[in-house]
């Protein structure tokens, strides 16, 4: 085993991250609430923050954004999440699973065509791999493509997809060839929202996250010309996994974010009662919640910097154009299931206890605590469910063994 | 001259000659001698006296019943200084009229009230005579084995306060923060001389080509200060009155989560987690009862609470409180203050 | 036309400690940040360099960790960047500061305005602004909100106690920027990239100004006697009286409060 740390982040991301907190505590959070509570995507906050370059954080100068790196992105997304998982989630949907997939696998033309607007935030774009059979079996979708002329034609139904309501560029994984399945018969399309035989369905309620949009996409007889093959033919699941295994890493800096946005609030809500006469910081159960949960937090960021660190890497080899070890990448898949799965776990937990320490404070609506309760669930579900997590991580372990 | 001086002045530390009396200027508004201009009149009494010299204070008025009043409140000598251009308030011929005087006639110590004016024309004064300043003193006192003026000032919010002086020149040049002194008593019976002074400022570059009132701003987060009412006002109309209130004081308003729901006030001024935070340097909370979600969201200076129940946890955080009928408080405040 | 904007690089007082038995600041592991009223600055500078197509250069005083405070100001518009650091200098003595600023002014050449923050959040001198006027030997206009140019000649308006001045004043002049006016801008993630890797910032040291400790020395005009804490407890004070009495009570508090700035 080597082990290898070196996780200070240089000062540009240090400076970028005191930026970003300063945008979110003042254009974000004093309206989150209400985001949550509207539950429809804040479009004038969306048009500031594409405006503000906040769309294209991880993508090279070259093709239109701020080219901060994966790091940059997790800073980001941390600071999002700690004010906003609804927003964290539109940027994240946005970024990590649409341009990082376009920037590696994307011809030039492509590139020019929908990174460049898509990073400078004159554009959305969403991710549509799951359907209604096909959730954590992605492999049994069941969209079709056929190649008619130079176009595809497209049926089918995605559904859950984030941003799906807003985007204007959606990336769509199709079947192809039916014989081959997820072993080469399944292809990623650039889809427009203008492509005729496109049309956004009904728009989800949820638990949580409300100020995101997981919207229905429906395609039929949707034509796309062959030149929006992303990848090639037969290498959609390459393109799925390849998005999946960085895209979970980086969004667990949200969950971390959430985490850290109620440890916060514990220590201002138990000095708050101490000072109003009701001492609850000399509490040993107090100090313990508290306690824990700092732990966890230590120990989250720690590992999501570490794993981000390794997704930076990787993507910028593969965007190259250079090859990845095979090795580096089962390491890197493991690495990055372990932080998705333990740092959504970890929010989750820091809310559990977030509410419990607040009482009826925390319980009703408004404060935050409750919102985040309902927020920070997601983050065990969507980009693959922990239990998927858990499998991959078992089951690399058990293939390749201990590191 | 008693034995310590003749000794400092064989140690060489007494001033030198050229060197005396203590200056204090002072500003009037609407011709009326300002509390902070008086608090530093009655600080450097105390220090006039520890030094055996004078006070002299410097007014930028002719009137003479101002420089008399300046004298029963301890001036030694009040000088009103003429200057041209006549007329408007202008920040550059003040400087330059004061400092021609200074150079002139070689004040010890220099004292203004901290106010804007007050710190921006000592700077300039302190700059073009080349010595030390200290703003915002909360306290001044002398060290007599030096004969220097001891200058306290907070910093960092008052976590820290320094004490610094200016070792070798003259004049030593403060601003006093007010409220840091008492207002000394008008002591009838106290004499002292008036005479006026010309000065010729020289060239003049600044111009005041307009005034206007400056509007109230409705950007809470960014209000200096802040009304803040809650359900304790009862009612809409009470509500008002709060309204009429801030008007007076040039404050902004602000309601509470749960005034808002009553139907108090918009949803556009609420104050607490679920509307908007404030950093105001004074804060009037009217019928706030002080909940994690209003206070958590405040941080003020200064934070006033006027409520009826003396149980409020707002009256735990409070500088101030008034217990007391809040509608009923700023009614009788709104008439007292026209 | 040029602008050159000061900035100070901060310790918010809300992150500083202070030691209780040395009575010294505990900065270790804290961030220094542009001055807040500073952003409010460099806003207003670049609102006229982008109406007026004049450069604007931030210039500070501080230690080498100011570097990134000025940084900022290039992330946010700025066209170029200098900073003055020197063992020597010492930060409690805003006489010297204001006269190493002017001093670097003049060595930075021709310019038309300076712009700096009303005051510091650290030390609350308001004091560097107006100084740096006096040495320049140019007009002061002070806590301005609302800034036009034209004709050779800059129009502002001042702002006390709820009355505005409108000043006009020749250039070059020297401008204090309070809050009200604009709102600082974010600087964009692109723009913070360019910043760092594309941008310099000029360090100078005493050298450069043609200065010597000595003279530094002598332009040190106060000293540092003791620090100290005065630890006031936060304590409500409570008033019981008569709604008579307590409004009389409350309007003469106030009117004492709001005297404060
Ligand atoms: C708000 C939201 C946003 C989303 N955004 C997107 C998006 O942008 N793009 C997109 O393509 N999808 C998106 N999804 C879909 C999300 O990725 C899927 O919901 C997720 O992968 C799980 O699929 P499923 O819901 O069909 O559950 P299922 O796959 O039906 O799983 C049901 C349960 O069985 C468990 N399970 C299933 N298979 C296994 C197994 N092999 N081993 C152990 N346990 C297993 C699961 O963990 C879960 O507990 C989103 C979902 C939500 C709720």
């Amino acid at each position: 085993m080597i082990l290898v740390f070196e996780f200070s982040l240089s000062k540009e991301l240090e400076f970028f991250r005191e930026v970003v907190r300063e945008f979110a505590e003042e254009e974000i959070a004093p309206i989150a609430d209400r985001i949550d509570l509207e539950e429809r995507v804040p479009m004038n906050l969306v048009k500031k923050m594409c405006e503000m370059g906040l769309m294209g954080v991880p993508v090279p100068e070259k093709y239109g954004g701020a080219g901060l790196g994966e790091m940059g992105y997790a800073v980001l997304l941390e600071e999002l999440g700690r004010v906003s998982n609804s927003i964290a989630t539109t940027v994240g949907a946005h970024t990590g699973l649409v341009l990082n997939p376009l920037w590696i696998f994307g011809t030039e033309e492509q590139k020019e065509k929908y990174l460049v607007p898509l990073a400078r935030g004159e554009k959305i774009g969403a991710f549509a791999l799951t359907e209604p059979n096909a959730g954590s079996d992605a492999a049994s979708i069941q969209t079709r493509a056929v190649k008619e002329g130079d176009s595809y034609v497209l049926n089918g139904t995605k559904i859950f997809t984030t941003n799906g309501g807003i985007a204007d560029v959606i990336l769509v994984f199709a079947v192809t060839d039916p014989a081959l399945g997820a072993r080469g018969g399944v292809t990623c399309f650039i889809v427009e929202k203008g492509f005729p035989g496109f049309k956004v369905g009904v728009e989800e309620r949820k638990l949580g996250i409300r100020g995101s949009s997981t919207a229905e996409l429906t395609f039929s007889n949707c034509m796309v010309p062959k030149e929006n093959v992303l990848g090639q033919v037969g290498y959609g699941f390459i393109v799925a996994l390849t998005t999946l295994d960085g895209g979970r890493g980086t969004l667990s800096a949200g969950a971390l974010g959430g985490a850290q946005s109620i440890l916060e609030e514990m220590v201002k809500f138990v000095k708050f009662r101490d000072a109003t006469g009701n001492k609850i910081s000399d509490r040993q159960m107090v100090q313990w919640l508290i306690a824990d949960t700092a732990m966890e937090v230590e120990a989250a960021r720690y590992m999501v910097y570490h794993t981000v660190s390794l997704i930076e890497k990787y993507y910028t080899t593969l965007a190259s154009g250079k090859r990845v070890s095979r090795v580096f990448r089962e390491k890197l898949s493991r690495k990055t299931a372990i932080a998705k799965a333990y740092v959504s776990e970890v929010a989750s937990r820091a809310v559990e206890r977030g509410l419990q320490l607040f009482g009826a404070t925390g319980y009703i609506e408004g404060l935050g605590i409750e919102r985040a309760y309902r927020d920070s669930i997601i983050g065990e579900i969507y980009e693959g469910t922990n239990e998927i997590q858990r499998w991959i991580i078992a089951r690399d372990i058990l293939e390749r063994g201990l590191d | 001259m008693g034995f310590e001086e003749l000794l400092a002045i064989y140690e060489g530390k007494l001033v030198k000659e050229e060197h005396r009396n203590i200056w204090v200027s002072i500003e009037l508004k609407r011709g009326e001698i300002t509390d902070p201009s008086l608090e530093v009149l009655g600080k450097a009494r105390q220090l006039a006296d520890m030094l055996g010299t004078r006070v002299e204070a410097l007014v930028f008025s002719s009137k003479r019943e101002v420089a008399e009043k300046l004298v029963r409140y301890g001036s030694d000598n009040v000088y009103i200084v003429k200057t041209f251009p006549q007329g408007k308030f202008n920040l550059e011929t003040y400087a330059k009229s004061l400092t021609k005087l200074a150079k002139e006639r070689k004040p010890e110590i220099f004292l203004f009230p901290h106010t804007y004016t007050g710190s921006a024309i000592a700077a300039l004064v302190a700059a073009n005579l080349e010595t030390g300043l200290v703003t915002n003193c909360v306290d001044l006192s002398i060290d007599t084995s030096e004969r220097v003026l001891l200058q306290t000032k907070p910093i960092y919010n008052g976590k820290l306060n320094v004490v610094i002086y200016t070792p070798e020149r003259k004049p030593q040049i403060a601003t006093l923060k007010p409220g840091s002194a008492a207002k000394p008593f008008e002591d009838e019976l106290r004499s002292g001389g008036i005479s006026t002074i010309e000065v010729d400022p020289g060239e003049i570059k600044t111009k005041v080509i307009g005034e206007e009132k400056v509007k109230i701003k409705r950007d809470i987060e960014e209000a200096e200060i802040v009304f803040w009412g809650g359900t304790g006002l009862g009612s809409k109309e009470n509500f008002d009155v709060l309204r009429r209130l801030a008007e007076k004081f040039g404050a902004t308003v602000a309601a509470t989560r749960e005034a808002v729901e009553m139907g108090l006030a918009e949803e556009d001024i609420t104050v607490g987690l679920t509307g908007k935070r404030i950093k105001p340097r004074v804060c009037l909370a009217f019928g706030v009862k002080g909940s994690y979600e209003n206070l958590a969201a405040v941080k003020a200076k200064h934070l006033i609470a006027v409520n009826e129940d003396e149980e409020d946890p707002i009256f735990k955080i409070a500088d101030l409180g008034v217990i007391g009928n809040p509608s009923k408080i700023a009614e009788l405040m709104v008439k007292k203050s026209s | 036309m040029g602008i050159v904007v000061c900035v100070k690089a901060v310790y918010d007082p809300e992150e500083v400690r202070v030691h209780k038995r040395t009575m010294t600041l505990l900065i270790e592991g804290l961030h220094l940040k542009l001055n807040p009223l500073d952003k409010y600055a460099v806003e207003a500078a670049l609102k006229l360099k982008e109406k007026w197509k004049t450069s604007v250069t931030a210039l500070s005083i501080g230690p080498e960790e100011a570097e990134d405070v000025l940084r900022r100001t290039l992330a946010m518009g700025v066209n170029k960047a200098y900073l003055v650091t020197d063992e020597s200098i010492k930060d409690h003595d805003p006489f010297l500061t204001a006269y190493l600023l002017s001093k670097a002014i003049k060595k930075l050449g021709d310019f038309d305005l300076v712009v700096c923050g009303e005051k510091s959040i650290d030390w609350e001198n308001r004091q560097v602004g107006p100084q740096i006027a006096a040495f320049l030997q140019i007009p002061l206009l002070h806590r301005v909100d609302n800034i036009e140019l034209g004709n050779g000649k800059v129009r502002v308006r001042e702002v006390f106690d709820g009355e505005a001045l409108w000043v006009e004043s020749p250039l070059p002049a020297a401008i204090t920027i309070i809050k009200g006016g604009n709102k600082p801008r974010f600087p964009s993630p692109w723009n913070i990239s360019k910043a760092y890797r594309k941008m310099r910032v000029e360090k100078w040291g005493l050298k450069d100004l043609g200065l010597s400790r000595e003279e530094l020395k002598a332009k040190t005009v106060t000293k540092v006697r003791r620090q100290f804490i005065f630890e006031r407890k936060r304590e409500t004070k409570l008033m019981v009286e008569e709604a008579e009495a307590a409004s009389d009570k409350l309007i003469s508090h106030l009117n004492k409060l709001l005297e404060e700035i």
